[in-house]
């Protein structure tokens, strides 16, 4: 499981030099600062036990998508004068769907992780394009089907229609696709972070192999997605610390995408005042006018990033900051949430916050599933326990045999 | 004799080999029936020797027919000199551009020191053939080879790798779908996942596409004919199971194929009947590149030899180098089997030792080591994750993995 080389030239991944460079820009400014504040995760007294730190995690990611997707693509401005501070969740419409969307649904980025998601809990352990594709594949009801593109971003719709049609090999699907260097494999492959929890290395490959049904193989949504889940993989270890997490997100940042993810993080080292965070995140990245201009990968790492380091990992104080910065709201507050979550686990997580979503679910008929956010977290847990087992197996083996 | 270039690492590195591992290793190697027959080393080494001998010896009568090998030879069964294709006069016991996709690959793995994908194969090849070397390489492999090295060797405005994604190099480069490549020359592939036939058949997906586009069929027969090899690694591993696990892994609409070249194996045996049977399927030449180097046939024979000889690794050699057609790719794919299965301990150490001096002698090869000497450097990598996976399951267990979900 050594650090994946994706760079071809220039230092590699996981070098000791790139530790040491993260370590510096935020280790210095946080550290001490940790405990500080309430609800945070590193109370010794209660540590988060890694179904908890899943549980958390999805919680994350949905609560995200849901608080987000009412203000998805308006302007902070917009939002301010809408709602103050936006806290709560809303009913909105989608694209295609003509009844309003009640208040705790997911947005159609939450739709490309509940298929990863299934893909793993089907096969019970790590999952290829291959198995994406084949688990679309396998739902034959067309009904379903096409409801479930519907729920999914305009953008997904061609792509899960090539996928199933089973006729163009799933790691070329994502050559199809008309927008590059988007962040689905950062706001959306968090069930590949967990399904590979603490070995950061794994899920550099699988963003890197997953990743293909959906991005052109130059996309930088491989560079971004490589270095935000394996900083997502180090935050279900039981010493996971926010410091701990900025500094794996760093250490799998390739030579492409470094320079950019330092500038970002020592905004959020500076703890600026929230106005002021806004401020500079919002300078960064503006650009609109073009297609997806708002979803770009480096954009929702950056932001998730920030925000989950200014933030010191606290959960709540994460998915408010997120979903008022305007933009891409879901994405950047399911990316963000989803890292909090992990932290600080699901018992830190308002439990209304929850059963809103799962209550929004259970009544959503153009989704992938309508299950409870906890039986995601179940069923890539167990996926999770059979990994472990069939490498214990596996280890065996190969000693056995002399290795 | 100059050395090809990217040797002078390799020798640091066979100072540094563990001697004590060196020593009982060559103790096991020297006596034919002295290492045990689970012995993972032996496997992997046996591997590559079965595909190198192949190679070697199959290399001579490459585009024979069968009858002309018959006249030439009676039964071929040692190692002749050859200078088809390149017109360069390579010694007996030389191998040829098969075995150098397998040595880059060999190479890749040990500079990386962990399974490979298909950028690391891409910086390897870079590395491995810098413009200096491009003549003497050409006087060994294809214009295919030749070609996707080049496209990986491109450099960007700041000068870096990469600009062709290693991923999309199969597809750009004129590399014919469905030829035999991630069957013939993936053995480093499945070794390095020893054991672990679904790891097996990922890599080959991964890598396999720097030499074909996605859509070839070369990458079904890849993952079959792979996972099998690297399930020959178990200790358990037996004939049966070996085809089982290729049978097993095989897409559907490969599976048929594969199953009628097995009841052929089934119905004749080690006889010449056997291979007359596979002249009614496969024969004739026209039109289609490289026409008999498809995976269809080399897999399905090299399993179907595998099967009659029961897996003896001597057997399958000179069965499938008197096969005709394409006798190299179809020795190497059916030695390594045999290879994997039964050890080199299993195999005749002269052949070894031809292929090996052979090997020094060439000058054109991408690399002079010896045949143990890549399988120790897999042998390593597979240790290493061994040791790997060890510590991650410890870590998961001591996080709380077994705790049931609540």
């Amino acid at each position: 499981m050594s650090p994946d080389k994706n760079t071809l030239d220039g230092p590699s991944v996981g070098s000791p030099h790139g530790r040491r460079k993260f370590a510096g820009i935020v280790g210095g400014a946080l550290a001490g600062s940790i405990v500080l504040g309430d609800r945070l995760w590193a109370d010794p007294a209660q540590p988060r036990s890694l179904f908890d730190k899943f549980y958390g995690c999805v919680a994350g990611a949905f609560i995200g998508a849901a608080m987000g997707a009412p203000v998805a693509l308006w302007s902070e401005e917009q939002i301010a004068k809408k709602y103050g501070t936006l806290k709560s969740f809303h009913p909105f419409r989608s694209e295609g769907i003509a009844a309003m969307r009640p208040a705790g649904t997911t947005d159609g980025g939450a739709e490309q992780f509940k298929h990863i998601a299934l893909a793993i809990i089907a096969k019970q352990d790590r999952v290829t394009a291959e198995d994406l594709v084949n688990h679309w594949i396998g739902i034959k009801d067309d009904k379903k089907f096409e409801a479930m593109k519907l729920g999914a971003a305009p953008f997904d719709r061609p792509l899960m229609a090539m996928g199933r049609s089973g006729l163009i090999p799933a790691g070329i699907i994502g050559t199809h696709v008309p927008y590059s260097h988007q962040n689905i494999t950062v706001r959306s492959f968090q069930p590949i972070a967990m399904i590979n929890a603490c070995d950061p290395a794994e899920a550099v490959r699988d963003v890197h192999d997953v990743g293909r049904v959906y991005q052109p193989l130059h996309s930088d949504g491989y560079h971004w997605g490589a270095s935000f889940q394996a900083a997502l993989a180090m935050a279900f270890r039981p010493d996971a610390t926010v410091d701990s997490v900025i500094a794996a997100a760093g250490e799998y940042a390739d030579r492409k995408i470094r320079r950019n993810l330092k500038r970002a993080l020592a905004v959020a080292a500076k703890q600026p005042e929230p106005a002021q965070l806004r401020k500079e995140l919002t300078e960064m990245y503006c650009a609109k006018g073009v297609k997806c201009a708002e979803t770009y990968a480096a954009e929702a790492a950056c932001k998730a990033l920030a925000i989950f380091a200014a933030m010191k990992g606290n959960f709540e104080d994460t998915i408010v900051f997120a979903v008022n910065l305007g933009r891409d709201t879901a994405g950047v507050a399911s990316a963000a949430g989803a890292l909090a979550g992990a932290l600080s686990g699901a018992s830190a997580i308002p439990a209304e916050w929850i059963r809103t979503v799962d209550d929004a679910a259970r009544r959503n008929n153009y989704t992938a599933s309508q299950l409870p956010t906890k039986a995601y977290a179940e069923g890539i847990y167990r996926a999770l326990q059979n990994k472990v087992q069939k490498l214990k197996q596996l280890a065996a083996v190969l000693e056995s045999a002399g290795a | 004799m100059t050395k090809p270039d990217g040797k002078s690492h390799q020798l640091r590195r066979r100072d540094l080999l563990n001697s004590a591992l060196a020593a009982t290793l060559a103790g096991s190697v020297q006596t034919a029936s002295a290492a045990p027959a689970h012995n993972l080393f032996d496997k992997i080494y046996g591997c590559l020797a079965g595909s190198f001998i192949g190679s070697a010896m199959g290399v001579a009568v490459e585009g024979f027919s069968r009858e002309k090998i018959a006249e030439k030879y009676g039964v071929l069964k040692t190692f002749e000199p050859w200078d088809l294709w390149w017109n360069f006069p390579y010694v007996a016991g030389s191998t040829e551009d098969g075995t150098e996709r397998v040595k880059q690959m060999c190479l890749a793995i040990a500079e990386k020191g962990d399974r490979i994908n298909a950028a690391d194969l891409a910086r390897t090849w870079a590395r491995t053939n810098p413009d200096e070397r491009m003549e003497r390489m050409k006087k060994i492999v294809t214009e295919f080879d030749v070609e996707t090295t080049q496209v990986a060797k491109v450099r960007g405005y700041n000068n870096q790798l990469g600009v062709v994604p290693a991923g999309y190099i199969g597809t750009v480069v004129n590399y014919t779908h469905g030829l035999n490549t991630m069957v013939r020359s993936f053995m480093p592939i499945a070794m390095v996942n020893a054991c672990d036939e679904e790891g097996a058949i990922r890599d080959t997906y991964d890598v396999g596409r720097i030499y074909h586009p996605l859509t070839s069929e070369g990458f079904l027969w890849g993952a079959a004919y792979n996972a099998a090899l690297a399930h020959a690694c178990r200790p358990d591993a037996t004939v049966d199971s070996v085809i089982n696990t290729a049978l097993k892994y095989a897409h559907p609409s490969i599976r048929p194929e594969l199953e009628r070249g097995l009841d052929i194996a089934r119905k004749y045996g080690n006889t010449t009947k056997m291979r007359d049977a596979f002249y009614e399927i496969y024969d004739g030449s026209g039109g289609l590149p490289f026409h008999y180097s498809y995976a269809v046939e080399i897999a399905t024979k090299a399993f179907a030899a595998f099967l009659a000889t029961n897996g003896n690794v001597e057997d399958t050699i000179i069965m499938t180098v008197n096969f005709g057609r394409d006798t190299d790719c179809l020795a190497a794919s059916a030695g390594a089997l045999a290879g994997a299965l039964a050890g080199a301990s299993k195999i005749p150490p002269d052949w070894i030792r031809t292929v090996d001096e052979a090997t020094k002698k060439n000058p054109n090869t991408c690399s002079q080591l010896t045949i143990r000497e890549h399988a120790e450097d897999i042998f390593k990598v597979v240790q290493k994750r061994v040791q790997e996976m060890k510590a991650y399951v410890a870590f998961m267990e001591s996080a709380g993995i077994s705790n049931p979900a609540a």
